[in-house]
């Protein structure tokens, strides 16, 4: 190991800083410097040593229970970011179902619109059916009633005027109710497109 | 007495307690320490060109933040790239069986624990300290 030696005067400015100040030297230094024969430079060497390691035992444990202290604090940083990103994981997740779930309800929604459209279509087909059939056979009815009286069957007098003024105004009966019965189901069909489309905007 | 030490560990709070229990079990006339791999490398490539100021021994932490490989990578560069013949070993919070296996692979020669009560492991490591410069010790681990 290498070793150094101070000159005498060193010596007595270091040991007078020492007794007057209580200043030592400290660190590696105190592991090379060699106090020769002298007495009183030993005893300073042995008190420097001393002072020096009992700093270092003091700092050795504040800054081991500073570095306890840091590593729990590490730890408990840890743990509240690992929360946090369970905590955003849990909320992109109830995020998603909500989507889901709004996504589902408008499929759901579209379905009973749809329905319930195909069921009014189909009512309303219906209706109209029925009532061109029965406009149609009463048409056809006293068509054929006033064509057996003209035709067929010698008027009674000859007199076919009230049969014709009849069956001329009961046509524009069945042509006036025809009328009306599609006036009224395209009405019927405007105001429920129209509720439809207040309820889905 | 080791004359000379470089630390490389990331975590300054640990270079503070590794300096003070060195100078406390009179471990080490001069320590170094630095907190990146790279840094290291550096000190490695000068010192492979003039060796004057190589440490004796290197203690290098397993996990380097910062640096751009961890230390078993570090040791294998010095041991394999600079072959500079330090005493070289791994210092590590870690003892996972799978990191120290490494360790010895790329020629590390020991693997300390670091733990809040380190200086029992530092102490062994002293006594032992010649066989690993010699290099008539095998690799040794103190948990």
């Amino acid at each position: 190991m290498p070793e150094i030696t101070f000159p005498a005067e060193a010596w007595a400015n270091l040991i007078l800083t020492a007794e007057r100040d209580r200043i030592y030297l400290e660190g590696n230094i105190l592991k090379v410097l060699d106090p020769g024969e002298s007495p009183s430079y030993q005893a300073y060497l042995d008190k420097a040593i001393t002072t020096d390691k009992e700093k270092r035992e003091q700092r050795l444990a504040v800054t081991k229970q500073v570095q306890d202290q840091n590593n729990e604090l590490l730890k408990a940083k840890g743990e509240i970011e690992q929360s946090q990103h369970e905590l955003e994981d849990a909320l992109e997740r109830a995020e998603q179902a909500r989507k889901e779930a709004e996504g589902a309800w408008q499929t759901a929604q579209n379905d009973l619109d749809y329905m319930q459209k195909r069921t009014q279509f189909e009512l309303m087909g219906n209706i109209v059916r029925v009532a061109l059939l029965v406009i149609a056979g009463v048409g056809f009815t006293t068509t054929a009633m006033y064509a057996t009286a003209l035709f067929i069957l010698p008027p009674a007098g000859g007199d076919t005027t009230l049969l014709g003024n009849t069956w001329s105004n009961m046509f524009g009966i069945l042509l006036t109710n025809s009328f009306s019965i599609i006036g009224t189901i395209m009405g019927v069909k405007y105001a429920t497109e129209g509720r439809g489309g207040s309820e889905n905007g | 007495m080791i004359h000379s030490i470089l630390l490389v560990d990331d975590e300054s709070l640990f270079h503070l307690v590794f300096e003070d229990a060195c100078s406390l079990l009179d471990i080490a006339l001069s320590l170094e320490a630095i907190d990146s791999a790279n840094k290291a490398e550096d000190l490695f490539k000068d010192w492979h060109q003039d060796p004057s100021g190589r440490p004796e021994c290197v203690f290098v932490d397993l996990n380097l933040i910062g640096s751009s490989y961890d230390g078993i990578e570090l040791v294998r560069r010095i041991n394999d790239l600079y072959g500079n013949g330090v005493v070289i070993g791994i210092i590590s919070s870690s003892s996972d069986q799978l990191e120290i296996d490494r360790a010895k692979a790329v020629g590390a020669q020991f693997w300390i624990v670091k733990s809040d009560d380190i200086e029992p492991r530092l102490e062994k490591f002293r006594l032992q300290y010649d066989t690993f410069k010699n290099r008539s010790a095998g690799f040794e681990v103190y948990i």
